[in-house]
């Protein structure tokens, strides 16, 4: 959680002095008035359980909350994952009233083989519904026999294990946070829960429906799992939402690599999105030029871009939501030798959430290094913070 | 006469002036809603300082909508909303959510209006002091955003106008904050000539018309702002106390404790807990001063609720109508501490502008902002006593 120095941000606890430094890093926020919880940290939106108090970009996600299919180019720290997360927690909340399944689908293995892709997504998809179910256990309780059995057969035959090991779990908290912990974080403080004792009537119910062990071919439980949210749960369509093709070593680096990942499932879009089932990409500038234009086609393209204007209402928002609206700059935050930071920090940054939120934090290190828990960042803090950034990170884009 | 009229005008659709583009705005928002045209925005924040007439504007709005007919209204009032629940959190929030989903079977569109999010209740302030009521209100807003008002946003039959203090606060749910839009109620403005109206000669014609105060007086001193117009109107041809009166009312009485720190911040554009110990060691210079206690003030002062962060000031500000009275009654009452207060800031300014290079410009702003203060009350800025002279002044105090 702590995060805030090198690639990435994280102040290694392995030595006493990095102990002490972030030890004082949490006193200097708690002091600044920012509660508990780094508001600048992190790093990675997909690790952050309070992305959705200050995500911002209302334009990008209005693009991508439609039903088509979309692919949001951006670069390395730009928010792709931010993205994903917001668009994943309107499914979840029915936003506009919406009943949209989304599937969060990180490729297990950078393969290039659709029956695997389609394992992948449908295992997804029975931990999506096991949350939702969770989240809202009323739309389980309330349907008849049969349809509970067949999502029992879903959860099973998509994801062997699930229930067995998810079921006490769940049973135990009376909450989504098992689920959350393992499979997204961003889910982490969804509005309005239900009750733990909701909660444990769905935990019986699925638990008296007996296990089923076979397991039929993937394009069966393909169509069954679709008919299953489509005809019974009477969901209006399925956003799979694709992330992280570029985080294997094999495509880290590699555009071409990354993409011949996706070629499999950009061939099946059109068909997909027959059946209200699209593909919502997320996905490194580096492939824009590499996926063939006859592929991409179907899809509602979107580069997302930042100013520095924007880079500014990111900082804002993060302050407002930490301070529960106290103040939402970081004047608040500095000494009377230091105003507007926003603009220190961002001049001559790569105009990138993620680099500015590195910047910020090491600002604080340096800060709570020279002075301690206590005062307002000042210019040599920030001067401090960009010579690190200069040595530790010549390479960020 | 005067004995008589409440602090607080009941409303009277007859006694209303002004914000017709706000109410036309809205309106024209239900008006679409009806026609079942899609509305994007359907969270309006109603926002302005206290004072500035939120309250009447949306009983104003429940009033208009129940005359043409085209739309519900549900005006909740969070505080009396609070008490009828017998001071519980969860109950408060099913009386809510009960009453929006009774309102909102209707087949014509429902317009909720809620008012009061930023009043804590003078007996739960009284009771627990500010700073633990601030954080139980605060729970309570939370939790009707996220059980009520935050699912309703997602009706596209349901417009929601919410009146908020100052700015709109963090919302935390984004599904409720994307959908939002902000309306500012200000003060009533000055007529640009004499065929344009005068808002503030018409409130006092309609609600006091045998008002003997001076109108100048009070536009000087209230500002535009309806409710400490219609105070002042009432009193001010008792005497000057009036403005203290008046600060007093808008302060709210669970709150006066605090009233001598805000007199004495008054005089400042915006301030942080730096300048809040620069400034009251001046008045107070028995009590310390230190960065903890500063802070304590500060959290103290953000509990009254009358005090904010202001982006474009850096700094927290009292709100403008009741800084206006108080610095005001400070005026009146001591021309000499309120000439030294400038004189602390000017100083103050003066070197924060000398030392820190990257900060200059904006504290010589603030430093022309005292200098022409004092020089509009006939004070010569150059005779302020210098900063380290001040201090020996306030060593010698203790």
């Amino acid at each position: 959680m702590f995060s805030s120095s090198a690639s990435g941000g994280k102040i290694s606890s392995s030595s006493p002095e990095a102990d002490s430094t972030a030890k004082r890093f949490q006193e200097w926020l708690s002091q600044a008035g920012l509660g508990e919880t780094n508001p600048f940290g992190p790093l990675n939106a997909g690790e952050d359980p309070h992305l959705s108090r200050y995500l911002i970009r209302h334009d990008v996600f209005r693009a991508i909350w439609q039903d088509k299919p979309a692919i949001v180019f951006a670069p390395a720290g730009g928010g792709k994952s931010a993205f994903r997360a917001r668009l994943a927690y309107a499914c979840r909340v029915e936003e506009d009233m919406r009943q949209v399944l989304a599937i969060p689908y990180i490729a297990p293995t950078p393969t290039m083989d659709l029956e695997t892709h389609l394992e992948g997504i449908l295992r997804g998809a029975a931990q999506e519904l096991l949350l939702r179910l969770t989240y809202r256990p009323a739309t389980f309780t309330s349907l008849d026999d049969p349809a509970c059995a067949a999502i029992r057969r879903a959860l099973d035959q998509n994801d062997p294990g699930l229930l067995e090991q998810f079921l006490p779990q769940l049973e135990r908290e009376g909450t989504t946070q098992p689920l959350v912990e393992t499979f997204d974080l961003s889910a982490a403080h969804l509005p309005a829960p239900a009750e733990p004792a909701q909660v444990h009537a769905l935990c019986t119910a699925l638990a008296q429906i007996p296990p089923v062990p076979q397991v039929p071919p993937v394009a069966q439980r393909w169509q069954d799992f679709f008919d299953l949210l489509f005809a019974t749960l009477h969901f209006e369509a399925v956003y799979i939402l694709v992330d992280g093709v570029d985080a294997f070593p094999e495509t880290i680096a590699d555009p071409d690599a990354a993409a011949a990942v996706l070629f499999p499932l950009l061939a099946q879009m059109p068909h997909w999105a027959a059946q209200q089932v699209f593909l919502k990409l997320f996905l490194p500038l580096e492939l824009a030029p590499v996926l063939p234009e006859p592929l991409t086609k179907p899809a509602k393209i979107d580069m997302i871009t930042w100013t520095p204007e924007l880079l500014v209402e990111l900082l804002h928002a993060r302050l407002r939501a930490a301070t529960n609206g106290e103040f939402d700059s970081l004047d608040a935050i500095s000494a009377p030798s230091l105003r507007n930071a926003e603009a220190e920090l961002l001049a001559g940054l790569p105009p990138l959430p993620r680099e500015v939120l590195a910047l910020l934090n090491r600002a604080i290190v340096e800060h709570v290094r020279r002075v301690g828990p206590t005062g307002g960042l000042e210019p040599e803090d920030i001067k401090a913070a960009r010579r690190w950034y200069q040595e530790e990170r010549p390479f960020s884009p | 006469m005067h004995e008589r009229l409440p602090d607080r005008l009941p409303y009277d659709p007859a006694k209303f002036v002004n914000r017709q583009a706000a109410l036309q705005q809205i309106l024209a928002l239900v008006r679409r809603i009806a026609a079942g045209l899609p509305v994007e925005k359907r969270v309006l924040f109603a926002c302005g300082e206290r004072g500035c007439g939120k309250t009447w504007f949306l009983r104003h709005l429940a009033w208009t909508l129940s005359e043409q007919g085209n739309a519900f209204s549900l005006y909740l009032n969070l505080p009396d909303e609070w008490v009828e629940s017998l001071g519980s959190i969860p109950r408060t929030v099913e009386r809510i959510a009960a009453a929006v989903r009774q309102a909102g079977s209707a087949a014509s569109p429902l317009v909720l209006l809620v008012d009061g999010i930023d009043d804590l209740p003078a007996d739960l302030a009284e009771q627990f002091g500010d700073m633990q009521t601030l954080s139980h209100w605060k729970e309570l807003v939370a939790q009707l955003e996220e059980n009520v008002l935050a699912p309703a946003a997602q009706n596209p039959r349901l417009l929601i106008v919410i009146a908020e203090q100052g700015g709109p606060r963090h919302w935390s749910a984004p599904e409720f904050r994307e959908k939002s839009a902000q309306i500012e109620l200000g003060p009533f403005e000055e007529p640009e000539n004499n065929a344009a109206k005068d808002y503030v000669q018409e409130q006092i014609d309609r609600q006091l018309p045998h008002s003997s105060a001076s109108l100048e007086e009070i536009k000087k001193w209230a500002g535009g702002y309806p409710w400490p117009t219609y105070l002042l109107a009432r009193d001010l041809s008792r005497g000057g106390e009036a403005l203290q009166g008046c600060a007093l009312l808008l302060l709210g009485k669970e709150h006066e404790i605090r009233y001598p720190y805000l007199e004495a911040l008054s005089i400042l554009q915006a301030f942080d807990d730096v300048r809040i110990g620069e400034l009251l060691i001046a008045c107070f210079p028995g009590q310390t001063w230190d960065y903890p206690n500063c802070l304590k003030m500060r959290k103290g002062l953000l509990a009254t609720t009358m005090v904010h962060w202001v982006k474009e000031k850096r700094g927290y500000v009292i709100d403008e109508p009741l800084r206006r009275l108080l610095e005001a009654a400070l005026h009146l009452r001591d021309q000499g501490l309120w000439r030294e207060l400038h004189c602390v800031a000017y100083r103050l300014y003066e070197q924060w502008a000398a030392d820190f290079e990257q900060s200059r410009e904006d504290w010589e702003e603030e430093q022309a902002y005292h200098e022409n203060a004092l020089r509009q009350d006939g004070h010569e800025p150059a005779d302020c006593p210098p900063a380290g002279k001040r201090q020996q002044k306030e060593e010698s105090h203790e």
